[in-house]
């Protein structure tokens, strides 16, 4: 078999005297949804910040493809947890901005093809006719589906989302897994994404295996969970699928024995 | 009644409707109403405490009246030219304006630069923070003479003295402004793989823009309350020259009318400046 596409060995996080993250191995395969769950401050956001090079590991090893990862680059598209718009340009020039600057160099899409990917991805998420409004003029859910746009736009080959939805009310956040899954299903380069979620039904909906993480300092990998069901799923349909229930009910008793082991301790 | 929607479709508003938009042009314009009363009264006020003031004063101070028709005659002939020791005061005012410009225009060219390197750069900060900390609270005129020794003129000292002195809040607030770009906005930067070029037109510039309008704001506004004096030091022209030489010939009521002009003149750049400034406000979301 070959090496994996995104590879994590005993990859150790130190801020000075805190430990986040201790020896933390995973592979990740093209191609995969995979989420990480976890309490909150369990380094979930940590792991993905060094996927993505904005910060450094402090020991182990790191590799996409072999290569390692030191710096943030655009094969990795993110989606911060705060959408991190820029707020004095408009939805239309935050994605065009992001485009530019990363095809700058490669003069891989020319200018009619970007407008037309941005008009595509802008119409995908809803937001052509909101394209001149600035941040500040959108509702949030409308925000982070232009973050979501912006991720895409760029044509990462990994995409990392950071507690995407974890703002927006349940109706829209519903509606924003449909569209995250249809861009995932059509866009041809962005084949692999890593989503941290403190939610569990969407971590279910939308991944192939869900990461459970214990609890920091020195946080680590509980278990891998395997999701069952098939694609394409069905959000209602799910709710009445036995596997759906049996892997909540799991998911819960990783994370709920988490609880308790720590208040025994 | 589809006919009359048709018709009022096609012909304007009913009465109704006209009625409601009146009325809303009413609403929308009381408190501009207001402000405007507010200022009316505020003049009444100052005239009348300047009324009593004169009369306190048992006429040295002279009285509104006489000074506002002092004030309508030297308007009626600004750009008058009679000689070095008559010159219209709209001469003197655009002297004034001019080094101003000159002043605060090079302050403001050499200070964003400045700005941006401490604000990016934190131990330029620290090296240069304690410099600017002690220079900023020197008064304008202690710069007078060495303005007189590098520029060998003193009209050109005022310009140097306005220039030095309207350097400092553009720096302060441009390098605040550049230090605190958000964490958020350095990491899309870097995930997008932006250039520095491309960071600092579309991230750090836009972001200091407010923070850069206010310092030159701050700065105009010194540049102001500078010349004046200054002017009054390198005598020859500009406005401050005007005060100190109507002082000379014993003539409170050019003096007073000068007063009034400065304040007019400051009032209108710092409004000017501010309007151009709103232009670059964003709302910051989060």
């Amino acid at each position: 078999m070959a090496s994996p596409y995104l590879e994590i060995k005993h990859v150790t996080k130190s801020f000075g005297d805190y430990t986040a993250l201790q020896d933390v191995s995973l592979d990740i395969r093209r191609g995969e949804f995979v989420s990480l769950i976890g309490h909150s401050g369990c380094g979930k956001s940590t792991l993905l910040s060094l996927i993505a090079g904005l910060t450094r590991i402090t020991s182990g090893s790191l590799t996409l493809e072999g290569t390692t990862i030191t710096k943030p680059g655009a094969d990795r598209g993110m989606v911060f947890q705060h959408h991190s718009l820029l707020p004095w340009l408009s939805v239309y020039e935050n994605i065009a901005e992001a485009v530019d600057a990363v095809f700058r160099d490669r003069r891989v899409l020319k200018r009619a093809e970007r407008r037309t990917r941005i008009e595509r991805l802008l119409r995908a998420v809803r937001l052509w006719e909101h394209r001149d409004k600035k941040p500040g003029q959108i509702s949030g859910g409308q925000r982070q589906r232009c973050a979501v746009a912006r991720a895409f736009a760029v044509q990462p080959r990994v995409l990392l989302m950071d507690e995407p939805f974890g703002a927006i009310d349940a109706l829209t956040k519903s509606a924003l897994h449909d569209e995250l899954l249809s861009l995932w299903a059509e866009d041809s380069e962005t084949e692999t994404v890593i989503m941290v979620t403190h939610d569990i039904d969407e971590a279910i909906y939308l991944s192939d295996r869900i990461v459970v993480m214990t609890d920091g300092p020195r946080a680590g990998i509980r278990e891998v969970v395997e999701v069952p069901l098939s694609r394409p799923r069905d959000k209602r349909g799910m709710l009445h699928d036995p596997r759906y229930a049996v892997t909540k009910e799991h998911l819960l008793d990783l994370l709920t024995s988490g609880l308790a082991v720590t208040g025994a301790a | 009644m589809s006919v009359a929607t048709e018709s009022q479709r096609a012909f304007g508003p009913g009465n109704g409707a006209m009625r409601r938009r009146v009325l809303a042009t009413v609403r929308v314009s009381l408190p501009w109403l207001r402000s405007l009363g507010a200022a009316a009264a505020g003049a009444v006020a100052l005239y009348a405490l300047w009324e009593l003031g004169a009369a306190i004063s048992g006429g040295s101070l002279p009285r509104p009246g006489r000074t506002l028709l002092t004030l309508q005659a030297l308007l009626s002939e600004p750009f008058v030219d009679r000689g070095p020791n008559d010159k219209g005061i709209g001469l003197q005012l655009t002297a004034s304006l001019v080094r101003v410009a000159i002043g605060f225009g090079a302050a403001s060219l050499v200070a964003l630069p400045i700005g941006i390197l401490l604000g990016a750069n934190s131990l330029m900060r620290a090296i240069f923070d304690p410099v600017v900390q002690v220079l900023r609270p020197v008064s304008p005129l202690a710069w007078f003479p060495i303005g007189l020794m590098l520029m060998r003129s003193a009209p050109n000292a005022a310009v140097f003295v306005v220039f030095v002195c309207s350097l400092w809040p553009t720096v302060i607030n441009t390098a605040f402004g550049v230090s605190t770009v958000p964490q958020s906005h350095r990491d899309v930067a870097r995930v997008f793989e932006f250039s520095t070029f491309r960071y600092l037109m579309k991230v750090v510039v836009p972001h200091s823009l407010p923070h850069i309008f206010v310092g030159l704001r701050l700065s105009l506004g010194i540049a102001w309350l500078v010349i004046v004096a200054a002017e009054m030091l390198s005598g020859g022209t500009g406005i401050g020259f005007f005060v100190w030489d109507s002082w000379n010939a014993l003539d409170l009521e050019r003096v007073l009318s000068a007063i009034l002009i400065i304040g007019i003149v400051g009032l209108v750049l710092d409004r000017a400046i501010a309007f151009v400034g709103n232009r670059f406000v964003y709302t910051e979301v989060d």
